[in-house]
């Protein structure tokens, strides 16, 4: 076994440990690899951590073996990584883990936890999430190329409404679609409902390719607008999150001519990101999800919003 | 191929092995539609007040408990909801016991758990080690908005899940005492004792499901087939398409896009924006500054910080990664200077 490595992380000693581990076993993605990814795409992912509670998706012996959701901060951290109590359903009040710089992000990374999903509000506010959000779920035969279709169609919906929408995808099969909100005056009693109607209203007009219920038997050849996410008690995958699929995809920011692009030519694969990809879009690119953290929107007036 | 109804995980303690839900019974029931004599017309229900007889839509229907007669209590579907159990994933074993400490009385509905992709070692290494201990294990869960409670044991080399009644739903059968039963046990006579042990012993044997059938669904079954090839088939009515029941917000939504998009209000997937052209502009400018500017402070500042720091724990376990035989081929540090270098000057 490898011995451990000190590191110091931004004035943080940390011990990394079993570098060599493969964790994604069909690409042979080593554990060394997945901390070098976060650390590589700290600056770009941590703005979008920063203040919220974090549910952590660890997978100690990779993709293939168990894995466990947490979302209390685990025992053994060290003293400098933050928490917040935040209260939660019935389990009362629990300290999440906050990934508010780069140490706390190798920290993570370094207990193998792939996967990072954070609140949609700060922990400070936890009523009011700063965005809106379509979680895209395709069923098979569906796939991402239909997700990419919705998308385009939340996208010119919120247009009319006078509202920017960013698409990502979620590194697995599906896409997400924020609006961003970021006001601190929206809450969840709005938020929710809102994305309900939206959903509805797709599926209304579609229904042969959108569903708006979590019923899987209903979700075959269509895709699933998941308005349920913009709940104050759920979290959702993190723009620039790896994901625990065979190989290491991650969820990443598009543009909307990508999405065009990609519907157009019929391309899945073309919206399938791996760590290093991801890594060479944000040098090109820039952090196409900033303005999801930036923009202030606010919800329209409409005429039963209200009560 | 069967279908999966439900997925989540089993845990306990750390232990968390993802899992999908299949039903354990085929369902035979010989259902039967409601149709009009004469036509054939599918009949529908519909939900009616007493009062007038007018129909009383979905969302204008609330429940009522009625504690006295004709005296209810009302509750809203939002109260209602808000007792609704939470929506976990997880199958959260509490005890092991013994199988043969749980009477049969308390199984309700039996399903199967196997293994979700990539969960096969775990759920392989459970099976043996419930296997080799000889225990069933019981956990909580919450289907369909209810919690339920369940026993999981081995079978062969898949797990089985029974869900079971609560123990307040079970009739005891002290309960019974008086009324059923009578309080005291009558007398027996040993030698009727004996000859009805006889009895069973010579009827005794082992249990093979396979042996009892359903006579009544296999009469109608042929009673169908028989009919069917007669051609005595009411023919299907055509149907038209049942439209979903939206809330009211849907329709305001619907409404005001409407009016945004002029005349038609189905919107066309690429439909330009025909209002707040200018709207639109202005917060696209507003978030390009933003970002900007945010890019520009945040880099710095983070870059010095960041920069030894990511240096190293970036550096170190590159290093590692390669000598474990998977050639990259710009370095490490080379990549990096340059995709801060980037963001800087962004």
């Amino acid at each position: 076994m490898a011995a451990a490595h000190e590191v110091t992380v931004a004035g943080r000693r940390l011990k990394l440990t079993n570098l060599d581990k493969v964790l994604y076993p069909k690409t042979s993605f080593t554990k060394g690899e997945v901390i070098d990814y976060y650390a590589r795409v700290g600056e770009a992912i941590v703005p979008h951590l920063r203040g919220r509670p974090l549910t952590l998706r660890r997978f100690p012996n990779g993709v293939e073996g168990m894995s466990f959701f947490e979302k209390r901060a685990p025992k053994h951290r060290p003293d400098w990584v933050k928490t917040a109590p935040v209260a939660f359903d019935r389990a009362g009040e629990i300290d999440f883990t906050l990934c508010d710089n780069l140490a706390t992000l190798t920290w993570l990374a370094q207990l193998a936890a792939l996967e990072l999903h954070p609140s949609l509000s700060k922990a400070k506010n936890m009523e009011n999430p700063t965005v809106l959000a379509f979680d895209l779920d395709p069923g098979p035969p569906a796939d991402v190329i239909d997700c990419c279709r919705i998308a385009l169609r939340l996208r010119s919906l919120f247009s009319d409404l006078g509202l920017e929408s960013f698409p990502k995808t979620s590194g697995s099969k599906g896409m997400q679609v924020y609006v961003p909100l970021n006001g601190g005056r929206v809450g969840y009693d709005r938020t929710q409902p809102f994305a309900h109607a939206v959903a509805l209203l797709l599926e209304k007009q579609t229904p042969d390719e959108v569903v708006s219920r979590m019923t899987k038997k209903l979700r075959k050849g269509k895709v699933l607008v998941d308005w349920s996410q913009n709940n104050r008690s759920k979290t959702t995958v993190s723009v620039y999150s790896l994901r625990a699929r065979d190989r290491p995809t991650a969820s990443t920011p598009l543009e909307w001519g990508e999405v065009q692009r990609a519907l157009k030519r019929g391309e899945a694969e073309s919206l399938a990101f791996e760590a290093s990809a991801v890594l060479k879009r944000i040098e090109r690119k820039g952090d196409l999800f900033e303005p999801v953290l930036s923009l202030r929107q606010g919800l329209p007036d409409l005429r039963a919003l209200g009560d | 191929m069967a279908r999966a109804i439900w997925s989540g995980s089993i845990s306990f303690g750390l232990l968390n092995v993802p899992v999908k839900l299949y039903s354990a019974v085929s369902k035979q029931t010989v259902r039967f539609r409601e149709l009009r004599e004469g036509d054939g017309s599918r009949v529908r229900h519909k939900r009616v007040a007493e009062e007038d007889g007018k129909e009383v839509p979905y969302e204008k229907i609330v429940k009522g408990y009625e504690f006295a007669p004709d005296q209810y209590v009302l509750l809203s579907r939002d109260e209602l909801s808000a007792l609704d159990p939470k929506k976990t994933r997880a199958i959260e074993i509490q005890d092991f016991v013994d199988l043969d400490d749980i009477d049969p009385i308390y199984f309700e509905h039996p399903y199967y758990l196997g293994p979700d992709k990539g969960a096969e070692k775990a759920y392989a290494l459970l099976v043996k080690s419930m296997k080799d201990a000889r225990k069933v294990a019981i956990a909580r869960f919450v289907l369909r908005n209810k919690e339920h409670l369940a026993a999981i044991r081995p079978m062969g080399n898949v797990l089985t899940m029974a869900t079971m009644r609560f123990y307040d739903e079970v009739v005891q059968p002290e309960q019974l005492d008086g009324d059923v039963l009578e309080l005291k046990p009558p007398k027996l006579d040993k030698r009727e004792v004996e000859m009805a042990k006889q009895l069973i012993s010579s009827l005794s044997g082992d249990f093979d499901a396979s042996k009892y059938r359903d006579e009544y669904r296999e009469e109608l079954l042929s009673l169908l087939e028989q009919k069917s090839q007669g051609k005595e088939i009411v023919s299907k009515p055509s149907e038209e398409p049942t439209a979903t029941k939206a809330p009211d917000l849907m329709a305001a939504l619907e409404e005001s896009l409407a009016a945004v998009r002029g005349e038609d209000g189905s919107g066309g997937d690429d439909a330009k924006p025909k209002r707040k052209a200018k709207a639109k502009a202005g917060a696209k400018a507003k978030a390009k500054a933003g970002a900007k500017a945010k890019a520009k402070a945040g880099a710095k500042a983070k870059a010095k910080a960041g920069a030894k720091a990511k240096a190293k724990a970036g550096a170190k376990p590159k290093a590692k990664a390669a000598s474990s035989s998977k050639p990259k081929s710009p370095s490490a540090n080379g990549r990096k200077s340059s995709t801060r270098k980037k963001t800087k000057t962004k």
